[in-house]
């Protein structure tokens, strides 16, 4: 009987395709998409090259953190002090970012589409809304900015562009690459598992490399001969190859090291080691330019105000995106830019929870959508102001107070990181599976029609 | 007016930007895409075409089809090959190399029949039938609760193992009545689409039975409404689905009326967020003015009364609508052949009719014009309604089905093809198409071969099963956090908006490659099949353990040139060579393949 696989052997010449291209070209666009279009002439700000998100998984309670509204149901031992003319803080629980105002902004006249986990935090990864006939094909956010910096990539580059992190709880899950090529799919790293793999000690290198040598010799020689075109082969294989160079890449070293130093800095806890992941990414810059940073677990339903939910939560929040902001913008380039001048960052919940007393029976906050707070830093935001006024509740959004006169929307969010990024965020392609135009911002949005909008007044 | 002015830019967005010449979906299907991938990685074979025998009726027609049209095929698949994906594709697990070397060496003409009757039977079928239809349906315990996801299992596992009839459980799902869908499993299949509105105990009744429309067409009449769900499919769908392009988003609330008094309550007194509902048929009917929180607004102008989507039929008045529905459909020859088309594609990689749920009624019927430039959808029209018959001539007996379908000739050819291959070829079934291993089968086929079972908790159950295709539904793995990164590297969905892929990825090599779950696996350890072999007394030779190590991971022997190779890796440190040798078999190509 003779080996099923070995029968291409004898017939390879069928899989020669005239001369070959050398492999480890994965991340390179294979598939352009097109029929590209930009509507209109605008001008990207191009003021990064690097973008977090940091999703508080389950939605934040704005009123209980950056927009604190002080009742007699707030915690006695918030200890609420005004650190900005108008600025009351819940000191307790948010120390470190107390006193580093100045590297952030904060959206105070935020809101989202929906209320339902599912369909909200899709909106945030995606910035368009769920529909679920068009759900298999529209790519998110993510790889939106890896397909348009697919071309911007450079030979040495190893690491994926499109980072996920802890991505482990969510209803959404992680959103993948859609219509676009899948090399441009969430890379999902989860910094509670054994993350060694991507980054082998010296001995674990040279077995690795030594196994790796056998297997090319072992396997069919579809997996190291280039002239062989194959396409699912070429796939296949080039997913070993870059995984090959990723776990050789010197630089993954330092990718995936977690110093004690630095664990306690960042407050020894799962989103902390995320963030410390974060800053390795951005300042290898080994080809990673988008980051999606989860911390799970905010939907306090029930008892928010017992130590173990608000509280912890927003504890490890500071510890970690405080370490972030600091560590990148204490690093500089050797172009004399901090790594937070490059790096635009977005800290949200897909929405916000209910304001005014606590639920009763289970003294906790649901969800709301109608107005809840975002911070953003980075990428050129002006750190210390303030953008929109909510009522005594923190219900309403009072006063918008940017252009587009109304709250601000995941679209206008999108809109802000696409142009940083120098990315036309009026752009459309309408070679789509479905045959629907996808447009880079929804000008459709769940309900209504809005114009999007940079959110300019965050640069200064 | 607002509304207005989003249906015009939907409109006009499309007017503006006429559909390409190259739409994938259209042009390019699944079909093309399987005949790419099996002819890339299967390629050809010097062996030479021999007729085949023709085993059942499905033969006739996929073999009638090519002797008429002159279309060669590919020969019957060896004891091997065919071995491995029976095994995988009835069970989703591998072999045992005594299995494989006894069924090899056996000259029992029957041999095939036989092993398919039992693999049909085995506890492994059940698990991976129950652990699909769960995925059909999305079970999970997000959105049933823990509780009524396991009994909803429970369920789906024993209509396998008993064989119900199928339009029986379909019936059964569809009109039970609970108060919780904790204590009765098959409520759960409705309370799975529960709409969720502005709070936890909101639950919206018209967009709940928008959804239980939608799914319950695409799980048993093979058709999508989700597109016409939120606008008619004029001026949407002429590209994508003619027969879908002339229906009215009216005629889906229509649909959805039959669940108009469906009422699915979570259970208020419960004064928590758990996903306990109960469901009656209390609601107050359909009404076309109801808000939506997930759609498109209706701006209908008041009660719907129901009307079958694809007849028109209505209910027998005063007749409970869910009991007049489930008659209707399970009545209505689509309901079989939906069914049988859907498991066809499972059992042989591309459906008869492709997309299995976007049925195109414009095309169907060999005998009528099919719309301008739309060739006729099914490829077998004759082949799907034979199925379609037997099965419900035969009690909607699935197990009946896949032994129909497992034992034919036409399953059962090669992937291989000799002399050259055309796609014009892939509509024929001339060949086995090749398939990428799903993330339970890589899994499985894991700790299968190596015999190194971590062992997966079932949440109040009280009990740890050892394969993927075991567990309740993904969550499940969450306990075992470097496990459940495996599972969705490789594509696993969590059944609730993240769909499951089956795309390569980096991460997937890298695991592979150098995981430590990968790494542990690959030892030889005691308890390992390595490991035994390695203690075995009187002491087996390194030609019997590297047999038996091809036979475990690939399900065949080594060829001369890689026995060659593998007796190389000993010379080293024996131990160590073997634990090499596993490594190289998991990564070989043809592990992570369903050929």
């Amino acid at each position: 009987m003779a080996n099923y696989f070995e029968s291409f052997l004898t017939r390879r010449e069928m899989f020669r395709l005239g001369s070959a291209a050398a492999t480890g070209s994965y991340f390179l666009p294979l598939i352009k998409p097109h029929n590209v279009r930009a509507a209109s002439k605008v001008s990207p700000r191009g003021s990064a090259r690097f973008a977090i998100f940091v999703m508080l998984d389950g939605g934040q309670s704005h009123v209980d953190a950056w927009d604190l509204k002080e009742h007699q149901w707030t915690p006695q031992d918030f200890d609420i002090r005004e650190i900005q003319p108008g600025v009351k803080w819940p000191m307790a629980i948010y120390p470190k970012l107390a006193k580093m105002m100045d590297k952030y902004a904060l959206i105070r006249s935020a809101a989202a589409w929906d209320a339902v986990h599912g369909r909200a935090q899709y909106y945030v990864q995606a910035a368009h809304p769920l529909n679920l006939a068009l759900k298999k094909e529209l790519p998110p956010m993510g790889a939106v900015v890896a397909s348009e910096y697919a071309g911007r990539r450079r030979e040495s580059d190893s690491l994926p562009p499109y980072v996920a992190i802890n991505v482990t709880a969510s209803q959404a899950g992680l959103l993948p690459s859609g219509f676009l090529p899948a090399a441009y799919s969430p890379f999902h790293l989860n910094t509670t598992t054994d993350l060694s793999a991507f980054s082998p000690d010296p001995e674990g290198k040279k077995e690795l490399l030594r196994r790796w040598e056998l297997l090319k010799t072992f396997d069919d020689r579809l997996r190291s001969d280039p002239s062989l075109q194959a396409k699912a082969f070429r796939d296949y294989n080039d997913h070993y190859e870059g995984a090959t160079r990723l776990m050789a890449d010197p630089r993954s070293a330092a990718v995936f090291r977690f110093s004690a130093e630095d664990k306690t800095r960042y407050g020894n806890s799962t989103t902390g080691d995320a963030a410390i992941l974060a800053r390795n990414l951005i300042e290898a810059d080994a080809g990673t330019n988008f980051i999606f940073l989860q911390q799970n677990g905010w939907d306090h339903h029930k008892d928010i105000y017992l130590k173990k939910n608000h509280w912890d939560h927003s504890v490890e929040l500071d510890n970690a995106l405080s370490a972030l902001l600091h560590d990148l913008s204490a690093t500089r380039r050797p172009n004399g830019k901090t790594l937070l001048e490059e790096t635009l960052v977005f800290c949200l919940g897909e929405f916000g929870r209910t304001p005014g007393p606590l639920n009763t029976g289970l003294n906790g906050r649901d969800h709301y959508p109608n107005c809840y707070t975002v911070l953003a830093a980075g990428g050129g935001i002006k750190g210390g102001k303030i953008i929109g006024r909510t009522d005594e509740m923190g219900a309403k959004v009072v006063d918008p107070q940017w252009a587009g006169k109304r709250p601000i929307y995941m679209e206008d969010i999108a809109t802000t990181v696409y142009s940083a990024l120098g990315i036309d965020w009026t752009k459309t392609l309408t070679n789509t599976p479905s045959g629907r135009t996808f447009y880079y911002v929804e000008p459709l949005s769940a309900t209504q029609v809005i114009v999007n909008k940079e959110i300019g007044e965050l640069f200064g | 007016m607002k509304h207005l002015a989003v249906f015009l830019f939907a409109i006009l967005g499309l007017a503006q930007n006429p559909l390409p010449k190259d739409h994938p979906e259209v042009k390019r299907g699944r079909r093309q895409q399987a005949s790419r991938l099996t002819a890339e990685i299967a390629g050809g074979a010097s062996a030479k075409a021999s007729p085949v025998s023709r085993r059942n009726f499905i033969d006739e027609h996929i073999f009638g089809r090519m002797e008429k049209d002159r279309v060669p095929h590919a020969p019957l698949a060896g004891d091997y090959e065919f071995f491995r994906r029976v095994h995988l594709d009835l069970t989703g697990r591998l072999p045992k190399p005594e299995e494989t070397r006894a069924f090899a060496s056996s000259s029992d003409p029957d041999k095939r029949d036989r092993l398919i009757d039992k693999l049909t039977q085995s506890e492994a079928y059940k698990a991976k039938w129950a652990y699909w239809f769960s995925d059909l349906a999305q079970v999970n315990s997000n959105r049933l609760g823990t509780d009524g996801r396991n009994l909803f299992y429970q369920y789906i596992y024993d209509f396998l193992h008993l064989d119900r009839p199928y339009n029986e459980v379909v019936e059964e799902i569809l009109t039970t009545r609970a108060a919780s869908n904790y204590y009765i499993g098959p409520a759960s299949y409705l309370v799975r689409w529960v709409v969720i509105g502005a709070t936890c105990t909101d639950t919206v009744h018209e967009d709940t039975s928008d959804e239980i429309a939608i799914w319950s067409a695409k799980h048993f009449l093979g058709i999508n409404l989700q597109c016409v769900s939120c606008h008619d499919g004029r001026g949407h769908l002429e590209k994508i689905n003619p027969w879908m392009a002339t229906r009215k988003r009216e005629e889906l609330w229509k649909q959805a009326a039959f669940f108009g008094r469906t009422r699915i309550l979570r259970r208020a007194e419960v004064q928590t967020t758990k996903d306990e509902y109960s469901i009656d048929d209390k609601g107050e009917g359909y009404d076309a003015r109801a808000r939506s929180v997930v759609r498109v607004p209706r701006n209908g102008k008041g009660m719907v009364e129901p009307e079958f989507f694809l007849t028109g039929e209505r209910p027998q008045p005063g007749k409970p609508l869910r009991q007049e529905f489930v008659r209707i459909l399970t009545s209505h020859p689509q309901f079989a052949r939906a069914t049988v088309n859907m498991l066809w594609a499972e059992m042989m990689g591309v459906g008869i009719v492709d997309p299995v749920d976007d049925f195109d009624f414009s095309r169907m019927d060999p005998s009528a014009k099919t719309p301008e430039g739309w060739p006729l959808q099914p490829s077998h029209p004759e082949l799907l309604d034979a199925l379609a018959k037997d099965f419900a001539n035969n009690g909607y007996s699935l197990r009946r089905l896949f032994r129909l379908i497992a034992k034919s000739s036409a399953y059962q050819l090669s992937s291989r093809f000799p002399g050259e291959w055309k796609d014009s070829y892939a509509k024929y079934y001339a060949r086995k198409f090749v398939r990428r291993l799903t993330s339970e089968e890589m899994y499985d086929s894991i700790v299968g071969a190596t015999n190194m079972f971590s062992p997966i908790p079932v949440p109040n159950r009280g009990m740890y099963v050892d394969y993927a295709t075991e567990a309740r539904s993904p969550e499940d793995f969450r306990r075992h956090k470097d496990i459940n990164f495996f599972m969705e590297s490789f594509g696993q969905p969590n059944r609730d908006y993240s769909p499951r892929t089956n795309d390569g990825a980096i991460t997937q090599a890298v695991l592979m490659m150098n995981s430590p779950m990968v790494k542990e696996k690959i030892r030889a350890a005691p308890g390992s099949y390595l490991g035994g072999l390695l203690a075995q007394q009187p002491a087996l030779g390194d030609d019997e353990i590297i047999g038996r190590l091809f036979l475990r991971f690939l399900v065949r022997p080594p060829l001369e040139k890689e026995m060659a190779m593998a007796r190389g890796l000993l010379t080293r440190n024996r131990t160590g060579g073997f634990e090499d040798l596993q490594w190289l078999l998991l990564n070989k190509v043809d592990f992570i393949f369903n050929y």
